[in-house]
């Protein structure tokens, strides 16, 4: 425990999901924690690790990744809840796949480009809100009938499994988030979210987060 | 089974008829244990799957497409049943398809061997590593040594392609052909003061070669210019030469043979003008043209004026033929950016 750096002041905490949800999917979780950090671009210490990373990544690996336990548990997942991984693709999946397209991983902004560091590294789905827009602690469950995703013209569709805090949805599982809660320019705090399937172990939710925070800090 | 069917306690455990929607917690219970069983055998086949995908490579275009059910969402029991089908029959599909191209790419092999062993008795054949299933564009090609002489002679064996063929062709780029006042020239032109650096990635240096390419292949499109501009000089010597030829045939000799081998003269030279300019330019091949120009001289001085026995003529013209066919297939490649022959309308 020596090596965690000191700026890791906020420890990993596990949200809630829906009884309904863990019934149906033992193993569903979420992790969150909350980081000060200004957005903007990222700076050359983090370009430089998204430089290494796309050296790492190549065609091979792009080509076993499905085999690996952590991306394929997501794209079990995915077919469980009636999405085809290859048409929307598992968040690992969708960043190797731009990396092969791009011939690098292009660098975003520092939250994006963090959040692609601990995604490519450790191979969990990640996702960044601001976390000063979140009201409670955040979890899985279903919408409800008339629900409202803000920035979406209809309402949600009954039963679709949503990220939410304890007022309201701040976006679709791996889909898009509400208009508002997402990471903009006047983000000071960024509330990291890693979502857990079954077959992937909860240490390597919290070395996501790590490994994204490192980069946040970086 | 009428005793057993009537048994008291198993029908409180069991309904006979079930309930309107199905909603009871027996029924939702049963429900759920489907639902599980259904992702379990659903995680297999996407194992399954996956493993399929992984050993198909570099194989292209197997089917591994399973469609989705629209979500993120909790799914039925039939929909869960639907995907596990999809999945199984998918599963097959692909497995069939590996297994038949195992057996083509199998016997793609023992034709590399029979190829190798007997080249003459398979000329021209071509085999690909994509057909024998490997990633590369390696490839056997069963070709005449020396050309069209050994075309002649059958002089047949296996060549391998070095790999595959650079973005650029043969040409160096642009850029590194220039001499240093001209890039020199380029960079003030265009405001530059450092020279070109390369890309971040290979990707995006492969994009500005393609680009070359593409602007090099445009130039190929248009017909070259004649050394003295738009003046059509050709055509009117063809067009001299070829009413020579008809008037040399109504004109009675010895004046008409004279105005008959000039005109021959005169529209073959024309021609061969215009072949060379465009064989050059790399616009259109005229290779057999360009060849026969050398090889039938070659004939027809040995013949006419040395005591050398017709055999030796024709030898001799034959090696000049092919010789200089070889010559002009190299020339005309250099200049196409890699292409052997190109015809046009």
């Amino acid at each position: 425990m020596a090596d965690l750096p000191d700026q890791w002041e906020v420890a990993p905490e596990p949200g809630w999901v829906d009884a309904t949800l863990a019934e149906e999917f033992p193993g569903l979780s979420i992790v969150h924690t909350v980081m000060e950090s200004a957005g903007g671009r990222s700076p050359e210490a983090l370009r430089e690790r998204l430089r290494v990373l796309s050296d790492r990544i190549g065609g091979p690996q792009a080509i076993q990744l499905r085999q690996q336990p952590i991306p394929w548990a997501y794209r079990v997942f995915f077919r469980h809840i009636g999405l085809d991984p290859d048409t929307t693709r598992t968040p690992i999946e969708q960043l190797i796949f731009e990396r092969i397209h791009d011939g690098r991983f292009a660098s975003r902004n520092r939250v994006e480009d963090a959040l692609t560091i601990g995604m490519v590294e450790v191979g969990v789905a990640l996702r960044a809100f601001d976390a000063d827009r979140v009201e409670g602690r955040v979890g899985l469950r279903l919408s409800v009938e008339g629900e409202e995703l803000e920035g979406r013209v209809t309402p949600l569709p009954e039963g679709t499994i949503v990220v939410a805090d304890e007022q309201r949805p701040l976006g679709v599982l791996f889909d898009r988030t509400a208009e508002g809660r997402g990471v903009g320019r006047r983000t000071r705090r960024v509330m990291l979210v890693a979502i857990g399937v079954r077959g992937v172990p909860d240490i390597a939710l919290e070395e996501a987060l790590w490994v994204a925070g490192s980069g946040l800090r970086a | 089974m009428p005793e057993l069917l009537e048994r008291a306690e198993l029908q409180e455990v069991v309904p006979p008829v079930p309930p309107e929607g199905l909603e009871t917690a027996l029924y939702q219970h049963d429900e759920r244990a489907a639902r599980a069983d259904l992702r379990r055998q659903i995680a297999a086949m996407e194992l399954a799957l996956a493993r399929l995908f992984g050993s198909a490579f570099p194989r292209k275009g197997i089917d591994f497409a399973v469609a989705g059910m629209g979500g993120p969402r909790l799914l039925s029991v039939d929909e869960l049943e639907r995907i596990r089908d999809e999945l199984a029959s998918r599963i097959q599909g692909v497995r069939a398809d590996l297994h038949e191209r195992a057996l083509v790419e199998e016997s793609n092999r023992e034709l590399i061997e029979r190829m190798t062993a007997d080249p003459a008795s398979y000329k021209w054949v071509r085999v690909y590593n994509e057909d024998i299933g490997e990633p590369g564009c390696k490839n056997w090609h069963v070709k005449p040594r020396w050309g069209p002489l050994g075309m002649l002679m059958g002089w047949w064996r296996v060549k391998i392609s070095s790999g595959c063929p650079l973005a650029e062709g043969q040409r160096p780029p642009r850029n590194q052909m220039a001499t240093k006042r001209q890039r020199r020239k380029r960079r003030r032109r265009h405001g530059d003061a450092r020279p070109a650096q390369p890309g971040p990635s290979a990707v995006v240096v492969d994009g500005a070669q393609r680009r070359g390419t593409a602007r090099r292949r445009s130039v190929h499109e248009e017909r070259p210019p004649a050394p003295w501009g738009s003046f059509p000089l050709s055509e009117i010597v063809i067009f001299v030469g070829v009413l020579l030829l008809i008037v040399g045939f109504f004109v009675p000799p010895p004046q008409g043979f004279v105005m008959i081998a000039v005109g021959l003269g005169l529209a073959s030279l024309a021609g061969l003008e215009l072949s060379i300019r465009e064989h050059f330019a790399g616009f259109r091949s005229h290779t057999l043209v360009l060849a026969a120009a050398v090889g039938v001289p070659v004939f027809g001085a040995l013949f006419v004026a040395t005591m050398i026995p017709t055999p030796i003529c024709v030898a001799a013209g034959l090696v000049a033929f092919g010789g200089s066919a070889w010559l002009f297939t190299n020339a005309f490649r250099r200049r196409s950016g890699g292409a052997l022959f190109r015809l046009r309308g």
